[in-house]
């Protein structure tokens, strides 16, 4: 049960936890759009993503302490992770009643040819700056998976990306 | 290139992915700088290296939030918590009868 520490935390619209929360938004957002090329898919995700994680998390989040700056990195890092994990989830499980959009957008870049995986490490790794130990946890892999999807994902990303389909 | 592989364990190469991907401690950060400084042949592998990275980045979406999307997000964000807080608030009978049930005195 949500106790008085967590509806302090949530209910506070400046708060702590909600200004670290407003800071992710832009770059999860933009992860979202990375997993199904829609806005407004993207933003349902994200917003589906964050209710499983307050709902999940909620004793981490009252026991939190945002003190220093490192702490405050150290849980913007964790909030982040496990939001990620649950957005690629949460995609997997939309992403086959939503070919339309990938057919409508993959034609025109060659990252939407990518799988899910993929496209949610490679975006991950380049675009957020995640280590090969964070993919390793969010995507639910062993170090050698991840290697072997970035090493893919990168090799058929540049493959695709010079086929004509793509540059027409 | 061999004589350079070898200086660094693991390989010079591989610090430089390393270096890029901000995965390196300082202190090996500063060092990989300063062979790039010094050494003509690492200078060649860092700029190839950047160079693809930067060609791998510009093949991935990155789409900026709009105006519009990022205030949506930050209502339905704090619609989310008002409604956790709410469904997992204790009803007034339920508070009354936890009272109820508390032991005030004891005889």
């Amino acid at each position: 049960m949500l106790d008085s520490f967590l509806i302090r935390y949530l209910g506070m619209n400046d708060g702590q936890f909600m200004t670290l929360i407003d800071s992710l938004i832009p770059g999860l957002y933009s992860f979202g759009y990375a997993l199904i090329p829609d806005e407004l898919e993207a933003e349902q995700l994200f917003v589906d993503a964050y209710s499983v994680f307050v709902i999940r998390e909620s004793e981490y989040i009252q026991e939190v302490e945002l003190g220093d700056a490192k702490e405050r990195a150290k849980v913007r890092r964790f909030v982040q992770a496990q939001i990620c994990s649950d957005m690629v989830e949460l995609a997997a499980k939309r992403t086959s009643h939503l070919i339309g959009l990938f057919r409508k957008k993959g034609d025109e870049l060659a990252f939407y040819k990518l799988n899910l995986l993929q496209r949610a490490a490679l975006y991950m790794k380049e675009n957020m700056g995640m280590s090969s130990q964070a993919l390793q946890e969010i995507l639910a892999l062993k170090k050698h998976q991840v290697t072997e999807v970035l090493y893919n994902g990168k090799a058929l990303l540049k493959e695709l990306s010079n086929t004509e389909f793509v540059n027409e | 290139m061999n004589e350079l592989e070898n200086q660094v364990p693991g390989g010079f190469s591989a610090m430089v992915n390393a270096y890029l991907d901000g995965n390196l401690s300082q202190e090996k950060s500063t060092l990989v700088e300063e062979i790039v400084a010094l050494n003509p042949e690492a200078s060649k592998i860092f700029k190839e290296r950047t160079a693809q990275k930067e060609e791998l980045k510009a093949l991935l979406p990155n789409i900026e939030i709009s105006k519009n999307s990022l205030s949506n997000l930050k209502r339905e964000v704090r619609e989310v918590n008002k409604d956790l807080v709410k469904t997992n608030r204790p009803s007034i009978a339920n508070r009354l009868s936890s009272i109820l049930n508390t032991t005030i005195f004891e005889f």
